[in-house]
This record gives C-alpha cells, structure tokens and sequence, in this order.
C-alpha cells in the first residue's frame, strides 16, 4: 500500500479527534515528520513521538495511551476487537428490528429515532407490554388515522422520555451497543476509557458512591486550591506596564531638575469577583450541592465574598456555617443535620422571593449569583418573574443545571430560564471545574 | 556535536555524562525539538527537573545558555529589546547645541545605545544556544502571543534599525508549572513534554548520580519514603526531586548510614515547606510510621 506511514498517522489522528482531543493538520505534519527521525520498529520510541508532538495538555495524555495501545494492538488483539465490534454492531440491528417489530400502528412503523427504538428494546418485558398495548388499544377508522398516527408517536417519545430519565436518576440506563463508534479501534479505546478507574472526574456526581467521598474530596480540594492560585494571580493589582502617569513621573523627577529621566507607569486594579451562591437541595439534588459549596469554598480566599444559601421549599441562608475554621466535612454534617430543608420538594420561585426580600442587601451590581438546579420546579411562572427581578439588580447569574445538555430541550423550565442566566451543563466534577474556570479566568 | 545531526543514543549519553538521568520519555521529545528545530514546551510540578534540561542541554552541546525569567508583568522591552533611555537623554544634554539634529538622531538610535533583552541575544548569538524561557504560565497572554510570533520566525523588527534575522536557530526551552492554561497557538508550535515524579528505581539512579556520597541502602531510602509521600499523603506541595537530593545530602552530613526516625525529625523542614503539610505528616504517619513503612517496603523489594 502506498503511503502506508502517512494513511495509518491520518488514521490515527481520526480516532484521536473523535475521542476528544484536538490536533491541528500542522501538529499531523510535524508528527509525521518526527515518525521519520525515530526507530519505527521501537514501539515506545513511536510511543513517544506521536505523544510529544499530537497531545499538548497532559490531561488528554491517558485518552491518548487507550488510543495508542488499541490502534497499536497485536494481531490477536486487533481481531478480537474487531469481532466484539462486529457482535456490537449485529446486536444493535437486531435490537433496533425488535422494536421496529413492536412499535407500529395498523401495521405501520413509527416514525421514532433509532436511539428511542434502542431505549425502547432494553425495557423491561412489562414496560414494553405497556407501550404494545397501549399501540394496540390504539385505532381510528382508516381515513383519519394518519392525522393520529403523529400523536402516537408524540406519546410513545414522551413514554421513552420519562424511562429514560428516571433510568437514568436510578443509575440504571442500559449501555446502548454499538454506540457512537464506526470503527472498532474507537469502540475499543473508548471501552477501556469508560472502565478507567480515573474517571471520577467525569463521573455523574450524584452516582459517586459513599465510598468514593475521600478520593471526590482531595480531587476536589486539589482542583480548587490550583485554580485559587490561578485566580489569585489574576486578580492581583497588574504589573503590566499600560500607561505613562505623568503626574507621579513629572514629581518623583523633580530631583533632575524637571527632565523625566525615570518614568512611572500607571497600574491597573482589577476587583475580585463576588459570589452569592444558590443550591437546589431537593431530593437527588442534594449531593451536587454538597460538591459545588465545597468548591466554591475551596476558593474562598481569594473571592471576595461568597455569600451562600440552600433551597428547597424555601430558601435558608447557609454562610454562617462556613465562618468557623474546622474541616469541610463537619461543617457540611451540622449543615445537612441542622436544615430544615435538606432533601425536600423544589420551589424556585417561592425561595428566589425570599431571597429578595429577606436579604436585599446581598444582590448588588458587583455580584454574581452561581445557581445549582436542574431547574425542575412547582410554580415555573412565578420563579420566571422572580428570576427576571433578580437579574436587574445583579452583574450576572451563572446556572449550572445538573441535568445532561441533550435532555434540555424536553423541559420548558430550561428555556424560560436560560434567558435570565448564562446556563452550563454541570454535573461532573470535570464539568464544575471548566464552567469556574470559564467564570474567572477568561 | 551538531543538535540537528545528534541521534537519540548520543543525547542519552550526553545528559548521562552531565548528570541527567533520562529514559526515552525524556530524550525522544528533547531530540525531536532538536531535529525538528521546534521549542520544546516541558510542563510538571515544581522540582522534577523541567528547568534543568536546559542547563544540561548546554552542556551537552557546550554552548551558552540565555535565560529569560518570566514573571507577571513582563513585556518586550523587558525580554526583547530597550532603548537605553538614560543614555540617550544625557547625550541629549551634552550635545544639545554643538550638533544637528539628524545627525543626533541618528546617532541616539544606533547599537550603542539598544540594551539587548534575552531573547534578541539569543537571535544575534554567533553560534547555536539554549534559550530557556522559565515559568511562562507567569506571563500575561500578550506577551506569550508576542512570544510565539518571534518563536515562529526568529526574527524581530526593530523600527529605528531594521529586521535582525537569526543567524541560528536557538535551542529554545520553554518550562511551565501549570498555573495558567496556555494559548493553544503557543502549544500548537512546541514539541510537548510532561515530566512526572520519577519511579523509585529512577529517583535510586538519580541520588547515587547527584549524591555519591549516600550509597546505596541511604539512596534506596530516601527514594521509597519520597514515594511514600508523594503518593500516600494529600500533600499541599509534594517534595521534589530537588528537595530529596537535599535530604540525602543533609542526612550524608548527618553521618548517617539509614533513615531513622532521628534524621527524619531533624530534617523533614527540608521537605515539607508548609504548616499544614507537617501537621498532615506528624498525625498520618510521623517518623517513626515512615520509617517503618519504608523498612516495609525495601524488604518487599529484596
């Protein structure tokens, strides 16, 4: 094959960048230029090649390695990965036939995504039982069922929708095979990915079991104390040289008989932020609460202020709690023990009211409010105009909804609210650190 | 020896000789960015040895080694070139009636009196050098979008005298210890390296290299109580590399043969340089637990 160097680096490059990492055509060339200085037949040299030259963030570099060892793999392991993709494959077409099978009105299929008829063939045998039934208590008389087949189907999403979201809440969303990859190499390397022991930062942070609290803590105090150096040098009066003050040149010159012979620049004072934070603890919301004020407290010393409040039925002011220096954990114990409101319904509005009224003071033009929720609530017109008065009297509000960026448009709460604030998926640990990260340092 | 004709056993070699212990990881970006001609951009915690590629990238090539520090507030002026102000204004003084203007002018903006930065030495150096520019996360943005612009080029404009090209191409070292995320243009032209705490094995090789003096047993101590801390401990600032040479040398001092809880009472300000780090060391495993734990582990290894 000609070119065979340069068809299996594209190659390569393909899968990198189909795992998340990005690699420009100039990092490709210079890559391929560094495969021809290194011995090809020692695979940690090449190893080491492709990864100096394709991955620039040492984040990325584990992704990398899953990449390398599956393209790179031995005879026998390039098979096998090709037959477990094929399987994959072969289920996923068999899968989606079985739903073809079951879901259609007077013999016609419904019109439905292939990604529902998959969620639709792993339900269980009941549920399914359910949906057929329900399709086929279903008829009008022919000349008009094609103006009800459309409502069907409307019903039959809603009817996966809700599956999919409360399999998801319990943890419990089936594996879709065949899923995203069109090759095996990639279907192999994201596998190993998934199964990294590493991966609680990109872990669901409700589905972060108790046993992994210590690990979650130190990942999340190293997380917050690096990006609190980050901060602090950011917000530090600026060295920066901008502009000529003339004025203190023109005096700290007067000693050389008025020629200015030091000059003095001006120097620019940049504030730091402040932080009003507002944490849904209804329910299943209750745990990305505790790791988002973890967070943002880690960061404390160099925010201004952080002001911060948990809501559920209603609103309670939580700030005092984090005034006295003891450790995390047994200040977010006493919290948790003394609420009156931890882990009960949502109301937005009733407790955005309450903000308002009860603490006029905090919402000033400098701060900026950090809402956690997934912006399931009772009462959704009334936290609409709560939040469009809140919004006049504040420098922004950041929302960091908990609820997966695809699942946004089936909830009208989503898009009424994102008009008021800047909303960001956020219910990974990874996700928490890139939206601060965002906030702060950009 | 010619950096762009140098083969990766011949680099091994060379930082062995001045006391760099390196495994391909090491030396195949290091000799990539040589033979490529492309900066190389070496990121990991403080102390691992990130800056000491440079020196030792010098010594290998015995040529000189220009050093810009970055800090905060660095401009060009700073790292590329500066007209002598204060120069320029006593001649001013001096020559105010006796000459004309052109030939004043022409005389204020010549070599004489440009005070070169690091950067533009490098650029007109008569023959090939290190270039290591420190801490570059400590810049601000500009000045790192001006850095890759003279990086890509080599070669600057300066108005009063024209466009000085490179006569060769620096070795440019660009070290960084993560505190700012950098642009993806600067990342985009550098040959990439991460150096991480080394393994046990290589911290032994690194300590009877740097600390001959140790022996053997005294190396293999100091290298597994590292370990130990480095891994085990939620340490605010983990001890270095740096930091564990000067354990072996404080404990060489010392007199003394193996680690003991004695030594390591007296010498654990060497490394752990904050109060919470001690106080987390003195309730999870003090000197006597370290002591052990390290004795535990060297009789696994035997």
């Amino acid at each position: 094959m000609q070119n065979y160097l340069e068809n299996n680096l594209a190659r390569f490059v393909h899968i990198l960048r189909h795992l998340g990492v990005t690699v420009s055509t100039g990092e490709t060339i210079t890559a391929l230029k560094a495969l021809r200085l290194v011995d090809i037949m020692q695979r940690e040299q090449v190893r080491c090649a492709l990864q100096a030259t394709l991955v620039k963030n040492h984040e990325e570099a584990p992704v990398f390695l899953r990449a390398f060892d599956s393209f790179f793999a031995v005879p026998e392991v390039r098979r096998q990965q090709q037959e477990e993709w094929q399987e994959s494959k072969d289920e996923r077409v068999q899968l989606i036939a079985e739903a073809e099978q079951d879901l259609t009105y007077l013999g016609e299929q419904l019109e439905i995504s292939e990604e529902e008829k998959l969620l639709y063939s792993q339900l269980a045998e009941e549920e399914k039982k359910k949906i057929k039934n329900y399709l086929d208590a279903s008829f009008l008389p022919e000349d008009r069922h094609h103006a009800f087949k459309p409502m069907l189907e409307f019903q039959v999403r809603g009817s996966l929708r809700y599956w999919r979201q409360r399999l998801a809440e319990e943890g419990e969303l089936p594996l879709i095979p065949g899923d995203g990859a069109d090759d095996e190499i990639l279907a192999a390397a994201g596998q190993e990915l998934g199964n990294n022991d590493g991966s609680l930062l990109y872990e669901d942070m409700k589905r972060i079991g108790d046993s992994d609290l210590p690990r979650v803590t130190s990942i999340l105090k190293k997380l917050s104390r690096k990006m609190a150096t980050k901060i602090s040098r950011r917000y530090r009066m600026s060295k920066k040289v901008v502009k000529i003050d003339l004025r203190h040149s023109i005096k700290s010159n007067i000693r050389y008989g008025g020629i200015i012979f030091n000059l003095k620049y001006r120097q620019k004072r940049v504030q730091k932020p402040s932080i009003l934070l507002v944490c849904d603890v209804s329910g299943s919301m209750a745990r990305y609460a505790a790791f988002v004020i973890q967070f943002i407290y880690g960061l404390s010393a160099v925010i201004r202020h952080i002001e911060s409040f948990i809501f559920s039925e209603e609103l309670e002011p939580v700030t005092p709690y984090f005034k006295r220096i003891r450790p995390f954990e047994a200040t977010m114990a006493e919290l948790i023990g003394k609420s009156r409101i931890w882990g009960k319904g949502t109301n937005l509005g009733a407790s955005l009211n309450s903000l308002q009224s009860r603490f006029p003071l905090s919402l000033t033009p400098h701060t900026v409010i950090i809402v956690v929720s997934d912006t399931k609530t009772l009462e959704l017109e009334r936290a609409e105009r709560e939040l469009t008065a809140i919004k006049r009297s504040v420098k922004e509000i950041l929302w960091l909804n908990t609820l997966p960026h695809d699942e946004w448009k089936d909830l009208r709460s989503v898009g009424m609210f994102k008009q008021y604030a800047r909303m960001y998926e956020c219910y990974t640990l990874a996700h928490l650190e890139k939206v601060l990260r965002r906030q702060f340092l950009n | 020896m010619q950096p762009d004709k140098i083969t990766i056993e011949q680099l091994r070699t060379g930082f062995e000789k001045n006391g760099y212990i390196a495994e391909d990881e090491i030396t195949v970006p290091v000799y990539l960015a040589l033979r490529l001609e492309k900066p190389i951009l070496i990121t990991g915690a403080p102390g691992v040895g990130k800056t000491e590629i440079a020196k030792v990238l010098s010594g290998v090539f015995g040529t000189d080694l220009i050093r810009l520090q970055c800090y905060e507030g660095l401009d060009e002026n700073k790292a590329l070139y500066e007209w002598n102000y204060q120069r320029q204004l006593i001649k001013i003084q001096l020559i105010r009636e006796s000459a004309s203007n052109d030939a004043v002018e022409q005389d204020l903006f010549s070599p004489g009196y440009l005070l070169e930065r690091p950067l533009l030495k490098a650029i007109q150096a008569p023959k090939k050098v290190v270039l290591l520019i420190d801490e570059i996360d400590k810049t601000d943005e500009e000045f790192e979008a001006f850095l890759f612009e003279v990086l890509s080029d080599f070669q600057v404009s300066i108005p009063e005298l024209g466009t000085i090209k490179s006569r060769h191409i620096p070795m440019v070292v660009l070290t960084n210890n993560g505190e700012r995320e950098l642009s993806d243009g600067l990342k985009r032209r550098c040959v990439f390296l991460y150096i991480d705490f080394p393994s046990v094995e290589k911290e032994i090789r690194i300590i009877r290299v740097k600390v001959p003096e140790a022996g053997e047993r005294l190396a293999e101590e100091v290298a597994l109580a590292m370990s130990y801390m480095r891994h085990s401990l939620d340490l605010k600032k983990k001890p270095s590399i740096s930091e564990a040479l000067d354990l072996a040398h404080a404990l060489v001092l010392y007199g003394a043969a193996r680690l003991e809880p004695e030594w390591v009472q007296k010498t654990i300000n060497l490394l752990l340089k904050d109060k919470e780090d001690l106080d987390l060391f003195n309730s999870k495993v003090g000197p006597a637990g370290l002591v052990e734990i390290v004795r535990s582990e060297e009789s696994k290894r035997h």
